[in-house]
């Protein structure tokens, strides 16, 4: 709880030191933390700080939020550790969806992340449907097992495109978004990814004791007065749309969903209504740090985030995983 | 709160599992259903938890009918502890125990101080208090399964349901349980459970329903339910049901009714009584004709060998060995080949068994188990002591055990069963006598 109330001003911290790595001088960093310079001076600095910057930071934390709070509730759901945001297939099928709209040259600004979302949302949309059964219940192994066949069915169709694709410079824009980046940054991008990270995390942090109740089974869950099947299809919904959501702006950044969560179960405990709120939170935060460190290391180039986060995730997984828990 | 069930009937893929149950359990009752595996016993308390739907019939918990409950009204009224439930990630103790409160909260609700005190009552009936803060991943079985009756107290039900919920426990830990459970029936909670193990049913229950094939075969308190013949029938097994004379409830063991004929033709009479019997003819039955005699209808040894068959020479109890008796015992033993004399007791009333076998012709040869500790034996005043004495030096062949006994006899009257059970069989036996010699 310590936690929580340490990550607030962690986050203005990280949007103001953020453009500081980048060659910048402490002056504009100052005024980014005085408030949002929409117009006024015509600085070229401060047009760089409000056109690319700023939103660059803001959709890493969305991002960070979606992916690690869908990444939390996927472990809960499926009652392990190991689940990650893309268990329904949900990055193959973005996957597919995007290297289409690159392969059909649709060039208009919001075309791609579409076309990235309805891939994720159909991909899931088939797990789903595929792990029911005939008494409208659907179990969890079922969907595990249809999500890693269709995510394999997804990915051999990506695959074709690419092989399609007789242009280099297209295929090198199919591995680059799959590999994941926040560099398409935009204020469009933001404003349409707010409302969706805002009222999906609320609704997942709504349904926390829902995933408590449900880490003792789902017969368990329903003896605690829990509607096992409702709670398993909204979460499984709000977690499908706030991933395809981020996937689609952002590509398939790897490793935020599955590790962040993991992190702070071993750091606050395993209880949903403190983990969801935190992992959220800390999800926004690290991806911002990894893209700090994606544009820096490798200057003036840019890394693929997702190098960044299983670089700085994984070392620190491991360590806390050999430490005993403690509780915060 | 009452549970009725009206001719309650489910099937699974058009398989009928369950058929016309009908069945009452009042307010604050413990009723155990028992049942050989797959004889429903899970799918009934399922029916009646609401995780299954009957196809035919209806669930009543008092006058309402289980549908008309809402997921969470149902939680505030009834409870479940299943067999054996997997966790999903490190909860400690405490926080297992406290999602039992979730029916009775909203869902942005934080935990009020009724919700806590509830919580702390029940890790407190249940011992699990001195462990709160661990994880349930790290207990033992009985642990566990006292956290999960602590979190379904918490729920503060009016019905509990238990599914074989000792099964994986040792005595230790059944007790626990079952005390708790029924300590709270008497503060007026509802049990039905269903148990493999029909001794703590007749224990604690205070009804018993035998459920077979998906059909109650009976229902009633234990003594009349748990027969010999309603468990034969549920169970397919033979068993001898008892009374426990210092809880006076019934018991049940498993006696398996003697299979083969004797290996043997050879025919042995015994003399025991008091207990004295029973290894020896347990040993004997499977190689020779056994008969026994004079022995009390109320001797321990006098059950034993009925059941296992052995021809009886009678007397009644608390009375000397009568001419009659001690005459039909003569016949009995001359009729044999061979007597064994069991590390029986000796008084006033039995020693009679003793000069019968002084008359014997020295064709019939006697066994004598330890003679040498006859002297603690006697309660007839060095009477006893005499003439197991004469029996000896008449050529009586003092033997060290019921293995040693078993050895002589096999070799003598070439009874094959016995050769291969010193080898192969009766291992525990060897192991328990070997240290000793």
């Amino acid at each position: 709880m310590v936690l929580l109330v340490l990550t607030v001003p962690t986050i203005l911290v990280g949007v103001a030191i953020g453009p500081v790595h980048i060659p910048l001088s402490d002056t504009l960093s100052y005024l980014i933390g005085q408030g949002v310079p929409v117009d006024g001076s015509p600085s070229v600095s401060r047009l760089i700080i409000s056109q690319i910057r700023l939103p660059r930071v803001l959709l890493g934390l969305l991002v960070g939020c979606a992916l690690a709070i869908s990444g939390g509730t996927m472990q809960g759901l499926f009652r392990n550790p190991l689940a990650s945001p893309y268990v329904l297939g949900v990055a193959s099928g973005a996957s597919t969806g995007a290297s289409l709209v690159i392969l059909l040259n649709l060039r208009g600004a919001l075309f791609l992340p579409l076309g990235a979302f309805i891939g994720g949302l159909l991909a899931a949309g088939i797990v789903y449907r595929l792990a029911q059964e005939r008494t409208k219940k659907t179990s969890v192994y079922t969907l595990i097992l249809a999500g890693v066949a269709v995510g394999a069915l997804f990915s051999a169709v990506t695959s074709f495109i690419i092989f399609l694709c007789s242009e280099s410079q297209k295929v090198t824009d199919v591995i680059f978004w799959t590999m994941g980046g926040l560099g398409r940054a935009n204020w469009a991008y933001v404003d349409v990814l707010t409302p969706i990270v805002a009222f999906g995390s609320v609704i997942l942090i709504a349904f926390s004791r829902d995933l408590n109740a449900l880490s003792i089974g789902e017969e368990g869950a329903f003896h605690l007065g829990i509607d096992p099947e409702m709670s398993k299809r909204i979460m499984l919904g709000v977690a499908t749309l706030l991933t395809s959501s981020a996937v689609a702006f952002a590509g398939t950044i790897g490793f935020v969903g599955l590790i962040i969560p993991h992190i702070m179960r071993l750091i606050i405990g395993p209880d949903h209504r403190y983990l969801l709120p935190t992992t959220a939170i800390a999800g926004a935060i690290f991806l911002v740090w990894a893209d700090m460190a994606a544009r820096t290391v490798a200057s003036p180039a840019e890394m693929p985030v997702g190098i960044i986060t299983a670089f700085l995730g994984a070392p620190f997984f491991l360590y806390l995983l050999k430490r005993k828990r403690v509780r915060m | 709160m009452k549970i009725t069930i009206n001719g309650l009937s489910f099937s699974y893929n058009g398989e009928p599992l369950l058929a016309g149950i009908d069945l009452t359990v009042s307010e604050g009752e413990i009723l155990a259903i028992v049942g050989s595996n797959g004889s429903g016993k899970t799918t009934l308390l399922r029916n009646i938890s609401g995780s299954l739907s009957p196809e035919s019939g209806a669930v009543y918990l008092d006058m309402k009918r289980l549908p008309e409950l809402s997921i969470t009204e149902l939680a505030r009224y009834l409870a479940v502890v299943e067999q054996e439930r997997e966790v999903g990630f490190d909860f400690t103790v405490r926080e297992i125990v406290a999602l039992g409160r979730l029916p009775h909260r909203g869902r942005f609700a934080r935990e009020t101080k009724t919700d806590k005190e509830w919580i702390e009552r029940a890790m407190e009936l249940t011992n699990v208090t001195p462990f709160a803060e661990r994880s349930i991943r790290e207990l033992s079985g009985g642990e566990k399964q006292r956290v999960f009756l602590a979190m379904a107290l918490a729920q503060n039900p009016r019905v509990l349901l238990l599914d074989e919920p000792t099964t994986y426990l040792d005595i230790n830990h059944q007790i626990q349980i079952m005390e708790i459970v029924r300590q709270q029936a008497a503060a007026g909670l509802t049990v039905l459970m269903a148990i493999h193990d029909l001794n703590l049913a007749a224990q604690y229950a205070d009804r018993v329903a035998i459920l077979h094939q998906g059909r109650l075969l009976a229902v009633g308190r234990p003594a009349d339910v748990l027969t010999e013949a309603n468990i034969k029938q549920a169970f397919q097994v033979d068993v001898v049901v008892g009374r426990n004379p210092v809880t006076n409830s019934i018991y049940i063991n498993t006696a398996p009714k003697k299979a083969n004929a004797p290996t043997s033709s050879a025919k042995l009479h015994i003399i025991c009584g008091g207990g004295s019997g029973a290894s020896v003819l347990r040993a004997l039955a499977d190689c020779f004709s056994l008969s026994v005699g004079v022995i009390s209808p109320l001797d321990s040894d006098f059950q034993v060998a009925q059941h296992l068959g052995a021809e009886l020479v009678i007397e009644a109890p608390f009375s000397p060995i009568s001419k009659r008796a001690y005459e039909e015992n003569l016949a009995a033993m001359r009729a044999s080949d061979g007597v064994v004399i069991c590390e029986t007791p000796f008084g006033p009333g039995n020693l009679l068994n003793l000069s019968a076998a002084l008359e014997l012709e020295s064709k019939t040869r006697i066994y004598v188990l330890n003679p040498e500790g006859i002297e603690k034996r006697d309660y007839t005043g060095g009477e006893a002591t005499k003439l197991m004495r004469r029996l000896v030096e008449s050529g009586a062949v003092p033997v060290d055990d019921v293995w040693d006994l078993k050895r002589r006899l096999g070799s003598r009257y070439r009874s094959t069963n016995c050769h291969v059970d010193q080898k192969s069989g009766s291992a525990k036996e060897q192991v328990l006598k070997t240290p000793g010699q």
